[in-house]
């Protein structure tokens, strides 16, 4: 055997041991996402394969709801998340409670905690964090510019339509209005619509009369992923409801359910979100 | 021991007592008299300081009860007070309930000392058989003896030597058989007897006639008359204050209350 | 009482009392041995003997620094909770008595809602430390005011009437239902999460910090409640019988307020609600010892503590990775046996 030869092989050989090991090293990453933005992040960077627990807020993608589950991300179990023998964590802001986010950045375990996204920046900021601590920049550029170019389609709206949103919860029939401060607010502005509710922050109960008064010109209720929902039976309780047959919203029939989580999260799935918000904003303004 | 001056009782804006004089000497037992609802009771609790006086004075050993009863410590060493009716809600062995009467000595007397004075307390009044049982499974009349083995154990020292003692019974004779009855006033009597000053309040007449020294007999809050029992509890006075009849009727050594128109007149018996 | 001849070794109070704290002793090794990581025992031991763990550090680390700080915060919460229910019972004469059935813990609860909603707006946020002492003293206050107050409306002519100081329980109850949909209103969702997982009652908050300043408190209010153990066994005669046999009642039951309310204050703060182990624990010492509370106050402390590390062991590892809240398992069978207390106590007229 030539020594070029024996070079070359050598060289390839130990290429390939690398290669092995960097793989293998990759198949015993084993993350634990909390906080359904972060799981919708690392798996958009494709690293959903090394996740092994998320928690209950954890909704999308499909794969994450088949994982262990940590409990809510407000009340984790530190020994919960430390059982799963992480080697890397990865939460949203609301992470808590704050003894049990403690115990496990004690443990030594790599611990990354990104804002709980409210806003397109402080999205491109949590994944392009993340992109770096999870080596995967490029797929981070691509999602980053992804979302910007989904952003960048949503058509500027002469007229804003008033939009009020409702937050129902599965069987109460209860509807909750979403005020100041809310990503529902952010989401209804990003796609080129105005909140008319900013009486209060967050969600609250309003008045029948209230609807009368703002006479929104669109109503969009949020129903969470994966929980038993009477669709239409939600609609026609709005539709029908004799105080409000003068209210815009209800008269055009613009009354509209909208999925919780993949409005709401300000997630991966965002731009897909405002896109869908804006093109029924647009229909909305030019009837 | 104790002196009694002019008290005046409230319950709310109605006086339940007027006016009271009277006073108790060490080796006396003075009994307390009157219909139901003449303030028997009333009294006994104004003396032990479980009522406010509106008026008056109440003096223990020459000092205001009002000071007394700021360190009950220590006059618990020497006043013991039978109630009508003790409750425990908790299931207490009989001995353990006795013992509480100690509590008072506890810290002067050691341990064996006072388990020997409560088992010669509850002989006394003949229940030291039920020493280990369980305080709710005894009968009324058991349970009332048993209290007053306690407060028996709580005065020992001053039945048993110099020192003063004085003891409070609320009709104690209530819940017991005639048996019973006569032992818990005998008892009573050898308090006075061995020099304890004894404020018993009775209902039965010819009893307080036969153990008292002096009675104080009540009507509608105020004293009919306080003195020697037998002047005290005339046939005449008992006729006026109790609305019914009767006469004295000597038998050997003792008196005998008889009542001589057994058909009462119901209209009359209003108290 | 010395011990009756007549009585069997087990029922001497004495052994009675070792085996309960041996009990415990057992509760807080199996506890500390088992979790969602299973841990085998010989690191566990290495690890509670501040040995390194020999294969892994993580283990030593969920042992030291998770399951043990929350083992003793269970035993000192346990233990106050007990030995709080056993005075509260002595002092209202009335086995029924809990900290949660008589608004302790409501107003407990009411005080830590209350700092948590104005105290942001009374204490500047540059002073952190005002407001941990303001979160641990406000519990307090008002644990110590409930408890104040239903013994002031239930007492009268020197009886406490039972169903009025259970009304008021209820009241108090309701009360802080109010408070806190007021808290939930202006609260945003987080908080709002954060105030229902509070409220069910959970030991996730254990860390060694807390027990640094928790133990020595606890420790010292059983201690000092200890010391009244014989005048309680006086107190169950009646109000003035205990007068009559020489206590000065009413200091005493002020004291014995602010310290168990105080302590189940300081719980409730740390812990949210945790109900039922101060009814349940002392009636099963009773069952086994009597009702005096020389040996029924150590025993109902050393028994609350072991209820409370079992419990909170079944709350960690019923459900794989995540925690139910602990005060949901105590209220599942403590409720229960509240009703078959009341059931008995209306057939026997005692307890």
């Amino acid at each position: 055997m030539k020594a070029s030869t024996f070079k070359k092989i050598s060289c390839q050989l130990i290429a390939l041991t690398l290669t092995a090991a960097g793989l293998s090293a990759e198949s015993t990453a084993r993350i634990v996402t909390v906080g359904g933005a972060a799981t919708e992040i690392v798996f958009a960077l494709n690293r959903g394969d090394d996740v092994v627990g998320v928690d209950l807020s954890s909704t999308y993608p499909q794969a994450a709801t088949k994982l262990p589950q940590v409990g809510y991300v407000r009340s984790i179990s530190a020994e919960g998340v430390l059982a799963l023998e992480p080697t890397h964590i990865v939460g949203t802001s609301d992470i808590g409670p704050a003894n049990a986010l403690n115990q496990i950045k004690a443990s030594g375990v790599p611990t990354s905690v990104i804002p709980s996204p409210g806003s397109p920046e402080d999205l491109y900021q949590a994944i392009q964090v993340l992109g770096e601590e999870l080596k995967q920049t490029e797929a981070a550029t691509q999602l980053k510019s992804k979302i910007e170019s989904q952003l960048a389609s949503i058509q500027k709206l002469e007229t804003k339509p008033k939009v009020v949103f409702f937050m129902s919860s599965p069987g109460l029939g209860h509807l909750n209005a979403a005020g100041r401060g809310t990503k529902a607010t952010a989401m209804i502005e990003l796609a080129g619509g105005e909140n008319v509710i900013r009486s209060h922050p967050g969600y609250k109960g309003i008045s029948h009369e209230a609807l009368v008064a703002l006479q929104p010109d669109i109503i969009l209720i949020g129903l969470a992923e994966g929980m038993p929902h009477n669709e239409t039976r939600i609609l026609d309780s709005v539709l029908h409801n004799a105080a409000w047959q003068n209210v815009p919203a209800v008269r055009e029939k613009q009354v509209h359910t909208v999925p919780l989580g993949r409005t709401l999260s300000f997630g991966v799935r965002v731009g897909e979100a405002a896109l869908e918000l804006n093109q029924l904003f647009a229909e909305t303004v030019s009837n | 021991m104790l002196r009694c001056d002019n008290i005046t009782v409230k319950r709310g804006n109605r006086a339940v007592l007027r006016q009271l004089h009277f006073d108790l000497q060490a080796a006396e037992l003075v009994a307390v008299i009157g219909p139901n609802g003449s303030g028997k009771s009333t009294l006994l609790k104004a003396l032990t300081g479980e009522l406010a006086l509106a008026r008056g004075t109440v003096e223990l050993n020459g000092l205001s009860l009002a000071t007394q009863m700021q360190r009950p410590q220590d006059i618990a060493r020497w006043r013991a007070v039978l109630p009508q009716q003790s409750e425990l809600a908790f299931n207490f062995p009989v001995i353990d309930v006795v013992m509480m009467g100690r509590s008072p000595h506890l810290a002067r007397v050691e341990q064996a000392r006072n388990l020997e004075i409560c088992e010669a307390a509850l002989e006394q009044v003949d229940c030291l058989a039920l020493k280990d049982r369980r305080y709710q499974h005894l009968s009324g009349g058991e349970r009332q003896r048993v209290h007053l083995a306690r407060v028996l154990a709580q005065l020992h020292e001053g039945l048993h030597s110099d020192g003063p003692a004085l003891l409070f019974l609320d009709e104690p004779t209530a819940n017991l058989d005639l048996k019973h009855q006569i032992q818990i006033l005998h008892l009573a009597r050898q308090c006075a007897d061995r020099g304890a000053a004894v404020f018993l309040v009775l209902h039965d007449l010819q009893q307080a006639r036969a153990y008292a020294d002096r009675v104080l007999m009540l009507k509608a809050g105020r004293s009919v008359a306080f003195g020697k029992a037998a002047s005290v509890l005339s046939a005449k006075r008992i006729e006026r204050v109790f609305d019914i009849p009767v006469e004295w009727v000597q038998h050997e050594a003792d008196a005998l209350l008889k009542i001589k128109n057994p058909k009462l007149n119901t209209t009359n018996t209003t108290t | 009482m010395q011990p009756s001849p007549t009585k069997r070794i087990w029922q001497q109070p004495g052994v009675v009392l070792g085996l309960i704290a041996l009990g415990l002793l057992l509760a807080m090794f199996v506890s500390a041995a088992l979790g969602d990581k299973s841990i085998p025992p010989t690191t566990v031991v290495h690890a509670l003997l501040n040995m390194e763990a020999p294969d892994d550090a993580i283990n030593g680390i969920i042992v030291r620094d998770i399951r043990v700080p929350r083992i003793l915060t269970a035993v000192l919460v346990g233990a106050t909770l007990a030995i709080a229910g056993a005075v509260l019972q002595a002092i209202f004469r009335n086995p029924l008595a809990d900290p949660g059935l008589i608004g302790v813990s409501a107003g407990g609860a009411a005080g830590a809602i209350s700092f948590i909603v104005f105290g942001s707006w009374l204490i500047p946020a540059s002073w952190p430390l005002l407001h941990e002492i303001g979160i641990s003293l406000f519990p307090m206050a008002g644990g110590i005011g409930v408890t104040l107050l239903v013994y002031r409306l239930a007492l009268h002519e020197g009886r406490i009437h039972v169903t009025t100081m259970l009304l008021i329980g209820l009241a108090m109850n309701a009360l802080v239902g109010a408070l806190i949909g007021y808290a939930v209103f202006f609260s945003n969702d987080d908080q709002l999460r954060d105030y229902t997982f509070w409220s069910l009652g959970s030991l996730a908050r254990a860390n060694w910090n807390v027990l640094s300043w928790l133990a020595p408190i606890i420790v010292l209010l059983i201690s000092a409640l200890l010391r009244y153990r014989r005048q309680l066994n006086l107190l169950l005669l009646g109000e003035y019988e205990a007068v009559h046999l020489g206590l000065n009642v009413e200091k005493l039951r002020r004291r014995l307020i602010l310290f168990t309310a105080g302590g189940v204050g300081l719980t409730v703060a740390l812990c949210g609600m945790i109900g039922f182990v101060g009814l349940i624990t002392p009636h099963l010492c009773r069952l086994m010892l009597g009702p005096d509370h020389r040996w029924l106050l150590p025993a109902s402390a050393l028994m609350g503590a072991t209820t409370l590390v079992i419990a909170d062991l079944l709350a960690r590892i019923s459900i794989q990775y995540s925690e139910l809240p602990v005060g949901v398992l105590t209220a599942t069978v403590g409720a229960p046996f509240f009703l078959y207390l009341i059931v008995r106590a209306k057939r026997r007229a005692s307890f």
